[in-house]
This record gives structure tokens, C-alpha cells and sequence, in this order.
């Protein structure tokens, strides 16, 4: 099979030959980024936060959980999964309207990822693809193949995380493949209009990054059963690294039944959180020594 | 004198199943008939490869390890058998599928016409109650081509194992005789005077090891098939139950002892079935090899003259070569509306080297005429497998094609009635086989709720289907009712937000090195734990959810779930084993 290399087109046409459509520089691809209207992230506090006023189509999004290693308990991954499910919904990227890509891919190199807690919030329109690698440079390309899919309209993946024994989540390798790799990706999202949303440990915000804004995810007490309360700090970013002070924080809910926002609490601008928000209760269900739960049984 | 070669593939559902889904390999997977009164009775079962530490666990156990479940069981009774013989573990796991005789039939007849390169005559053979697992082939004359019936035979053997299939073949001179010798081919091979068991060598860890495994093919010499088979069980005639057991009632439970009784007592003291099939076994009743229907799947290839080193050939000039063989291929097919849905390329190097040749199977979740994607596939997988020095040539073979769907687009975008799939379903689609190409089939997956409150089993990894048409199928939002395995509706049978994102694929204790875990009452939610070095405060917890598991799934699983949250926020899935009250942490909610 003949492959197109810049080499082989520079002997095929001559330096002259390269018109502006043979090649796509840098340049291009930043201008048709910029081009992409912002999909809102269905909060609206966190459209607040992020340095677009929301997600930009071709862009990385890196939220990072509170732990060492592994999307941790706080709430992170599900809230990168509703910000995916809204891009499947809305998201623009290159395409019309009747071929808006609504494919989420989650790129799973632990296998801890358990579908059943985000799979109601597909709806009916919406496509939830597994991919599991089993090596570093399969996960690195796989990332990488399905940022630059046309159809795909969100990735999802915990890059350099990988399941150890027992509980524990280990980072893995240095920083320096995973710039390279970042770049790789942020190219690739660029050149498709897709998103890359990368759960990352709080730890690695001081590695480098080419996303387009990093967002710190801390959880707060209280709340429902079917609702999930989480503090959110941008914490930098490629176009927004000058702001990454920490400062500008918001407050989010999010609607477990839906993976939409929830709740009534969705002010914007900073959010100054009374020190007494963790209240200990025990809900009704439940509680000490309560013994009307929920029984489910296979059939 | 003809010769016929008979393909024996044991548990064909099972195998069948196994091809399209390969990470089956690794748990016990069931083929069930529904009866009449809701009862599930076995059809087939199998479990390819139990992992090591299974078999050891077994045999430290003083279990068995090893199952033997007939057709006809029930599914309970199976289960129980399956948790005798390797531990309740393998119940948990076991995968119970539907039985599906029309699709194994139309895989077996694929499988026929792609073994006619072996022969030109090739069909299912013929059974009378049983589903079919055998093919026949008239192989007279063209076992010259091969080097030999030995050869033959062994090459069919072996490339059938490249494709992932476990077959036992051999050649008689009536396709009665070769279906005996395939189905005792161990037996066969010792009456023929050869050894029973092969040596089979394989270098692992860089030490070179040597193992014995049964001989999976005999070669009955002419016209002694009586005499080589006279020691094979009476079941080897094909013979159903009742007449096996009316030769019995004579005493007789030996082939040979069948073919020694006199013709003019058969019509009146046995079944019709018995004289027929002895018949077909000495070859005085012809039986007819019925080839399938369907138009033959292209292949082609390409002979060198020399054998060519592959590091003087290139990559890119072996992947030129492949890309001219597939668009020969693709012609037929685009011809007939079809494309292509797996694909093999051979590497051949084995007329000198007596070696199997190097095979590269392409898989793809949807057909398509595309060269350029079917040749970019190609191309992942040579990337990254080790070619071996010398090839004498290059064989192209479609495996399975299926009917491509043509789009009608409107002028202004959108399929016809919305029922075509997009560009972006077709661009998620190439993407689906790249990934499975490079990653493996097992490794890309959509997952599938199914009706099972295990959490371990709530959801399948069901291979990625053809894009839904957008706005059709499912139930509103917020209600899940999606196909599960066997194509019922699976409705989410737990409340809002107490599964988990993030679930290990064991719980782990937390009675251990891992963690402790404190309550204020006997049998009541957890006040505080711990995970590893961090010490939790639990201020708020949802629960208990009791999950049991059915007792005809083996040893019954009884959990008390609680969705506890932590001082800071954090949320997690713990519960209480029931059986003893051990403390587990069963996922967190990242």
C-alpha cells in the first residue's frame, strides 16, 4: 500500500507543491480548535471554572482526584463520565448535526472500571466502548487511535495507573514519555474534534501537561444516596497554567440517577465552604443498627 | 479405492462460541436447552483453559479436576458436578449461554467450505437426532498433494489448530470407518501400530520442554479398516442408545463383534438403524457427501519462486503484496454486495521447513469492501509479531463475509429515515476493529447490563454490535432495558447510586493486612475502618442491601451491602459476608 509521508509528497510535488491543504501544520490545527464552539459541561459552575466557559471540542481535560495513584473514592471519574455523556450529547467536533459523534470511549487499563454505576446515564442515543490494554504502549495508542476518531466524541481513560495488589493503585513510569504522550494525544483530539477526559492522582499536578485546563476534585460530605457533592479547584492547564492558583473554586452536584447536574446548590464564581459542612447522620435505610435495606436477589 | 478424511470437532457449540468470544477460554461455558417446563438442560459444555492455580487448588483439595457432565443434564446438576470436581469458584464464573443448532450448523457449513481446500468434496456429515460435529471429505486422490494421507491429515490438524479449533481427523476408506478412527484416534493409532501419544516441543522461559499429547489423527490403511477398528466400542457405528443397547442385550460391545454377526439375522433381532450404519461401515451403501450451498469464500496467493528472506522483503513491500492479493479477493465479493468479516493471511514457509505457516487472523465487527482499512489491519498485526526468515509465499483468505449495508444519504445529510448509520458510527466502527486488532478481540468490549444482582455479574462484556439506529430500541432515560446475552430485556434491578465505578475484580477482606473494619453493634454498619495505612470515620451510610445469589448456581453467595461515607467525603461499597461476617471492600465510587 502506497503511504502518504511529507517526504514522499515533497518528492511527488517538489517543495512548491505544498499547498496549504497538503500539510496541516500546527497552526491549522490550533485555528480550527479555536473555531469549535465551547460544549457546555452541564454545570454550571464548572463552565464558570474552566478557562473556555466550558469544554472545547479537540481539547484535554485532566481532573484530578485526591490519593497517590487511581481515581481514588472522590468522585473524579464520575464526574469526567458526566462531562463525557454530555459531550455525546451535545458536543459539536467537526461534525453536522446528524452525524454528532455519540461514542464514549473508556480506555481501561486496570479493569477496576465497572460499567453497571454509569451506564443508565447513556440514554438511548449514546454508545459506551471498553477498550482494555494490557501494556503501556497499547494503552498510549489506544488513547491515542481513539482521540483521533471523527465519531468518537469523548475518551475517558486514568492514564499511568495501574491496579497493584490488593486495594492499591501504583503510578507508573516517569514523566517524560507521559509529555510526549500527552502531546501525542492533544495533536490527535485536535485533528477529530474529540475530547480527552484523564483521571489523574492529585499528585501528578505538578508534572507537565498539555491539557487545556486541570481540575482539582474533592469531595464533600452529605448529600443522597442519589447525589454526590464535589468541590472543584482549577488547579492550571496549558492556556490557563497563570491561573492555576487555587483560588477560583466552585461547587457542583451531581445527579447520580442521570449524570446531570443536581441539587439545588449550583451558584457560580468562588465558593466559600463553612469549615462544618461534614455533618455525620445516618439515613433512614440504613444507619446504625438499621436492618430495613434493600434486598436484591438473582433469579 | 476411495478415501475419505473425517473432521471430528468435540463440543462444536461450545468451540463455536469460544471463536467469537475468546475470553470464554478462561471459565466454564455451558450450551443450554430451555425444555419444555422452564427446566435447562445441557447441550454442550466445555471449559477450554482453567487457569493454573484452579487446577492446583483442585488437586490440593483432593477434588477431581475434572467434570464429567453428559448432554442431556440439567444445568443444576451439572453445577453441582462442575463445584465437585473444581470448587464452588467455578460455578461463580461458569458462562450459561442458549443453545442455537441453526447457527452452529451454518458455522460448521462456513467451516466446510473453507476446508475445501483439502478437497473439492466436502459436507456436514448427516445425523439423525444429534447435532452435526463432523465433515466429511473425498479425499481420494488429492492426498498427493500433501505428501501423503499422514501428511494430509496432519496438516489439517494443525491448521485447523491455528484457527483455534480442537479437531481429531482421519482417513478410511468409507466415511463410517473415518468417523470411527477420528472419534478413537488414540485407539486407532495404536491397533495401526503406531504410538498412541505425540512429543510435542516448546521452548517457555527459554527452556526448551518436551511433553506427550495424544495423537489427534489416525490413517486406517486400505481395506484393513475391519480388522484396525474391530476393537473400537459398538457407539463407534453412530449408533443411537437404543440400538446400542439392544446389541448389548446379546453381548456384543466391540465393532468388531457387529460386523461378525450374520447379515440375515440383522433385520429381525435389531434396529434398521444397526444393518444401515454397518453397511455404510464396510461400504456396500454409498453414502453421499452432501456439500453446502453458498458461493465459496475467495482466497489467493502468491508462490515465490525462491524462498525470500523477509528482512531483504521490507514491510512495506510484503504489505504491497498482501494488498494486491486482497483486492483479488475483495472483487468476487464486492461483485455479490458482500465484504469481508475475517480475514487470514498465511505466511507460508512450510514446503522445505516442514514448519505450519505463519497466520494472521483479522477480525472485524462489521463487514467491509474497504482495502485500505482491511490492509491497515494487516499492518498492526505484522507490526507486531516476529516473522519468521524465510517465506516461500503469501496466502490471502477470507474466513467469513457478510452482506455490506449500502447507504442512501439525502442531500442534506442524514440516512434514509434515520435508520442508516452515520459517518461517525462508520469511522467508531473502524476504530472498534483497530483496536481489536492491535489490543485483541477480548480486549474491546460494549458493555451490557444483564439481570443478575451479583455485582461481579451484572454486566456483560458483550463484543461491539452494529451501531443502533439512532432514536430506536431502548426504554426512556433513567430506565435501562438493554438486551442482555440471551436477548431478554435486562431491567437495573438496584436503586440509584449504590453501584460503584470503580470495583475490584475480587473484594478485598478488610479482616486482614489490608484492613480492619469497626462497628458499634454486633452485625451493624461500619463506625470506622481502615484501608490500608488510612484510618476512615464513617459518617453516613446507606444500607444494608442484601444480595443473594440462587442455590442452583452453587454455593450461595449472602452479602450485606452498605454504601458508607467517610469523614471527608469520600464514598466506598463494603459489605458483610453473611456466612461469617468477614468485612470486604467491594468498590469505590471514584
Amino acid at each position: 500500500m502506497a503511504t502518504t509521508t511529507p517526504a514522499k509528497m515533497i518528492a511527488k510535488q517538489g517543495p512548491e507543491g505544498l499547498s496549504s491543504s497538503a500539510l496541516v501544520s500546527g497552526g491549522d490545527l490550533l485555528v480550527r480548535e479555536r473555531a469549535r464552539p465551547v460544549v457546555s459541561t452541564g454545570f454550571r459552575p464548572l463552565d464558570a471554572l474552566l478557562p473556555a466557559g466550558g469544554v472545547r471540542p479537540g481539547s484535554l481535560v485532566e481532573w484530578l482526584a485526591e490519593g497517590d495513584a487511581g481515581p481514588g473514592a472522590g468522585g473524579a471519574a464520575s464526574l469526567a463520565f458526566a462531562v463525557a455523556c454530555r459531550l455525546a450529547a451535545k458536543g459539536g467536533g467537526d461534525a453536522g448535526e446528524s452525524d454528532r459523534p455519540r461514542t464514549i470511549v473508556v480506555v481501561d487499563r486496570t479493569g477496576w472500571f465497572h460499567p453497571p454505576a454509569v451506564l443508565p446515564w447513556l440514554g438511548s442515543e449514546r454508545r459506551l466502548v471498553v477498550a482494555r490494554p494490557s501494556r503501556d504502549d497499547d494503552e498510549i495508542w489506544a488513547i491515542d487511535q481513539a482521540l483521533r476518531c471523527t465519531g468518537v466524541a469523548a475518551v475517558l481513560a486514568w492514564p499511568r495507573v495501574r491496579a497493584g495488589g490488593g486495594r492499591r493503585m501504583r503510578p507508573a513510569g516517569g514523566s517524560a514519555p507521559w509529555s510526549t504522550a500527552m502531546r501525542r494525544w492533544q495533536l490527535a483530539a485536535a485533528g477529530s474534534g474529540a475530547v480527552g477526559l484523564f483521571v489523574r492522582p492529585l499528585a501528578a499536578r505538578t508534572e507537565p501537561s498539555w491539557a487545556e485546563a486541570r481540575v482539582a476534585v474533592s469531595p464533600r460530605p452529605g448529600g443522597g444516596l442519589a447525589e454526590r457533592r464535589l468541590r472543584l479547584t482549577l488547579a492550571g492547564g496549558n492556556w490557563s497554567a497563570a491561573r492555576g492558583d487555587g483560588r477560583r473554586t466552585a461547587e457542583i452536584v451531581i445527579d447520580l440517577m442521570q449524570g446531570v447536574a443536581g441539587g439545588s446548590r449550583s451558584g457560580v464564581g468562588p465558593l466559600r465552604l463553612p469549615a462544618s459542612a461534614s455533618v455525620a447522620r445516618f439515613d433512614a435505610g440504613g444507619g446504625a443498627g438499621g436492618r430495613s435495606g434493600v434486598t436484591c436477589r438473582a433469579s | 479405492m476411495p478415501r475419505f478424511l473425517t473432521i471430528w470437532l468435540p463440543r462444536w457449540p461450545v468451540q463455536r462460541r469460544l471463536l467469537v468470544n475468546p475470553e470464554l477460554r478462561g471459565v466454564p461455558v455451558f450450551v443450554c436447552r430451555r425444555e419444555r417446563r422452564g427446566a435447562m438442560t445441557v447441550v454442550s459444555w466445555a471449559w477450554a483453559e482453567p487457569p493454573p492455580e484452579e487446577r492446583r487448588t483442585a488437586i490440593v483439595a483432593g477434588r477431581g479436576g475434572r467434570a464429567v457432565i453428559p448432554a442431556g443434564m440439567s444445568l443444576a446438576e451439572a453445577m453441582a458436578v462442575l463445584a465437585v470436581a473444581h470448587g464452588s469458584r467455578a460455578c461463580h464464573v461458569a458462562e450459561v449461554q442458549s443453545d442455537d443448532p441453526a447457527a452452529d450448523r451454518e458455522a460448521l457449513e462456513r467451516l466446510a467450505r473453507w476446508c475445501r481446500r483439502f478437497s473439492p468434496t466436502v459436507g456436514v456429515e448427516q445425523t439423525i437426532d444429534l447435532a452435526p460435529e463432523c465433515l466429511h471429505l473425498d479425499v481420494t486422490g488429492t492426498a498427493g498433494f500433501f505428501g501423503g494421507e499422514e501428511s494430509l491429515v496432519r496438516t489439517v490438524v494443525w491448521t485447523l489448530a491455528a484457527r483455534g479449533l480442537h479437531v481429531r481427523a482421519a482417513i478410511a476408506d468409507t466415511p463410517g470407518a473415518a468417523w470411527a478412527a477420528a472419534h478413537h484416534t488414540a485407539a486407532t493409532a495404536r491397533a495401526c501400530g503406531v504410538p498412541a501419544a505425540v512429543v510435542v516441543h516448546r521452548a517457555a522461559a527459554g527452556v526448551r520442554m518436551a511433553s506427550r499429547r495424544p495423537r489427534r489423527w489416525a490413517v486406517v490403511p486400505r481395506g484393513e479398516a475391519a480388522t484396525m477398528l474391530a476393537e473400537l466400542p459398538i457407539t463407534a457405528l453412530r449408533i443411537d442408545e437404543p440400538t446400542a443397547a439392544a446389541v448389548a442385550e446379546v453381548g456384543i460391545g466391540t465393532l468388531g463383534g457387529a460386523l461378525a454377526l450374520p447379515p440375515r439375522s440383522l433385520a429381525s433381532r435389531f434396529p434398521p438403524l444397526l444393518r444401515r450404519r454397518l453397511a455404510e461401515f464396510r461400504g456396500t451403501l454409498a453414502e453421499p457427501i452432501a456439500p453446502p450451498g453458498g458461493e465459496p469464500l475467495p482466497q489467493e496467493s502468491q508462490a515465490f519462486d525462491v524462498p525470500v528472506r523477509t528482512a531483504d522483503l521490507g514491510e512495506h513491500e510484503l504489505v504491497a503484496l498482501i494488498e494486491v492479493l486482497l483486492g483479488r479477493c475483495l472483487v468476487p465479493l464486492v461483485a455479490r454486495g458482500e465484504g469481508v468479516l475475517a480475514l487470514q493471511v498465511r505466511l507460508e514457509h512450510g514446503a522445505r521447513s516442514a514448519m505450519a505457516p505463519t497466520v494472521i487472523d483479522v477480525g472485524l465487527f462489521r463487514p467491509t469492501a474497504a482495502r485500505a482499512h482491511l490492509v491497515e489491519l494487516v499492518r498492526l498485526r505484522l507490526g507486531r509479531m516476529r516473522l519468521p526468515v524465510e517465506i516461500d509465499g503469501v496466502a490471502v483468505e477470507v474466513i467469513a463475509a457478510g452482506a455490506v449495508s449500502c447507504r442512501q444519504r439525502l442531500l442534506f445529510g442524514g440516512g434514509v429515515d434515520g435508520l442508516e448509520s452515520s459517518d461517525a458510527d462508520m469511522e467508531v466502527a473502524m476504530l472498534l476493529d483497530r483496536l481489536a486488532g492491535r489490543l485483541g478481540r477480548g480486549a474491546v468490549c460494549e458493555p451490557q447490563l444483564v439481570g443478575d444482582a451479583q455485582p461481579e455479574h451484572a454486566w456483560i462484556a458483550a463484543p461491539p454490535a452494529a451501531p443502533r439506529p439512532q432514536g430506536s430500541g431502548r426504554a426512556s432515560r433513567g430506565r435501562v432495558s438493554r438486551p442482555d446475552a440471551h436477548g431478554h430485556a435486562a431491567s437495573r434491578a438496584w436503586p440509584v447510586g449504590r453501584r460503584p465505578v470503580w470495583m475490584p475484580p475480587r473484594p478485598v477482606p478488610l479482616d486482614g493486612p489490608e484492613g480492619e473494619v469497626m462497628a458499634i453493634v454486633p452485625d451493624g454498619p461500619p463506625a470506622r475502618f481502615r484501608l490500608g495505612d488510612a484510618l476512615h470515620r464513617v459518617v453516613q451510610t446507606h444500607g444494608p442491601e442484601r444480595i443473594e445469589t440462587a442455590w442452583w448456581r452453587g454455593p450461595t453467595v449472602r452479602r450485606d451491602y452498605y454504601v458508607v461515607e467517610t469523614d471527608s467525603g469520600e464514598r466506598f461499597w463494603l459489605f458483610r459476608r453473611l456466612r461469617d461476617g468477614g468485612w470486604f471492600l467491594h468498590g469505590m465510587f471514584a
